[in-house]
């Protein structure tokens, strides 16, 4: 685990401060020891991760190229890469990712055309694209 | 579907803004982020507050509860802070039992293992986001 002191919450932004390089990390639930930690090299990590209905997968989003990482939840190991195609292309990426009922499907919610973009996890494939009009306006 | 007139039971003030908030499993306790200040565990049935987890700074957005099954369920609401700290608070009284320091910012939600045993979450460089997770309800 590490041991480095907090940070008072007014430095959380200051520029000085060592950029992390955005990881993934395991910690055991009881303790706080880590189990793993996993640094794909992208400093875009965002939303909470995404776990399988059997808890043996993890699926990690990068906001700034779309990529989605999934491993192992056992030791942090990859499964496979799902690479995007950046902001440009497949829109930014609005929320987190659902998993459909059978735990293949991962649905990806997009600003491009308001689409939500459906990855096969066994195959690491955009199998869909779904548009949907516009923006779910109240 | 037909409307329904619905009434406000209890109503509970604090100081600073509230971020978020989630209904433990139990449906007893309700835990409130609150900005800038601290994680706070309400009685769902009148709004008193039952304790108030102390030093927690820019909490993130919907805290997590364990989800009866593990080693640290259910006694163990798991929360993210913008301060670069994920902490493991005991339901009963507050107060911290963990608290693991990241390099960057854990700017969402950690997430728990179906089996209570791990906690997931990634940090990453500040980048921040206007969406809010979905609260995650256990129980409900």
């Amino acid at each position: 685990m590490c041991r480095s002191p907090a940070l008072p919450s007014y430095l959380i932004s200051a520029p000085f401060l060592p950029l992390s390089p955005g990881a993934v990390h395991a910690v055991r639930s009881a303790t706080g020891d880590r189990m793993w930690a996993y640094t794909p090299g992208d400093r875009h990590l965002i939303w909470s991760p995404l776990l399988s209905p059997d808890g043996g997968s993890l699926y990690v989003m990068s906001s700034a190229t779309g990529t989605i990482y999934a491993m192992r939840t056992r030791d942090g190991s990859m499964i496979g890469i799902s690479p995007g195609t950046g902001k440009e292309a497949d829109g930014e990426v609005l929320s987190s990712p659902s998993l459909g009922g059978n735990g293949r499907i991962l649905y990806v919610p997009t600003d491009k055309r308001s689409a939500i973009k459906a990855i096969d996890t066994c195959e690491s494939l955009v199998v869909q694209h779904l548009s949907i009009q516009s923006y779910f306006m109240v | 579907m037909r409307e329904r007139e619905v009434e406000v039971v209890w109503r509970s003030t604090f100081g600073n803004k509230s971020i978020s908030m989630i209904l433990n499993q139990d449906r007893y306790n309700v835990f409130v982020a609150v900005d800038r200040s601290n994680l706070v565990c309400l009685d769902s049935r009148d709004g008193s507050v039952k304790w108030t987890a102390p030093s927690l700074s820019y909490p993130v957005p919907s805290p997590i509860s364990a989800i009866g099954l593990g080693p640290a369920a259910p006694a163990t609401v798991f929360v993210a802070s913008r301060d670069r700290t994920v902490r493991a608070i005991n339901k009963a009284n507050g107060q911290v039992m963990w608290t693991y320091f990241t390099v960057g910012i854990v700017t969402d939600a950690p997430v728990l293992s179906p089996d209570g045993y791990a906690v997931f979450f990634t940090d990453n460089n500040g980048t921040s986001h206007v969406q809010t997770s979905p609260f995650l309800m256990v129980g409900w």
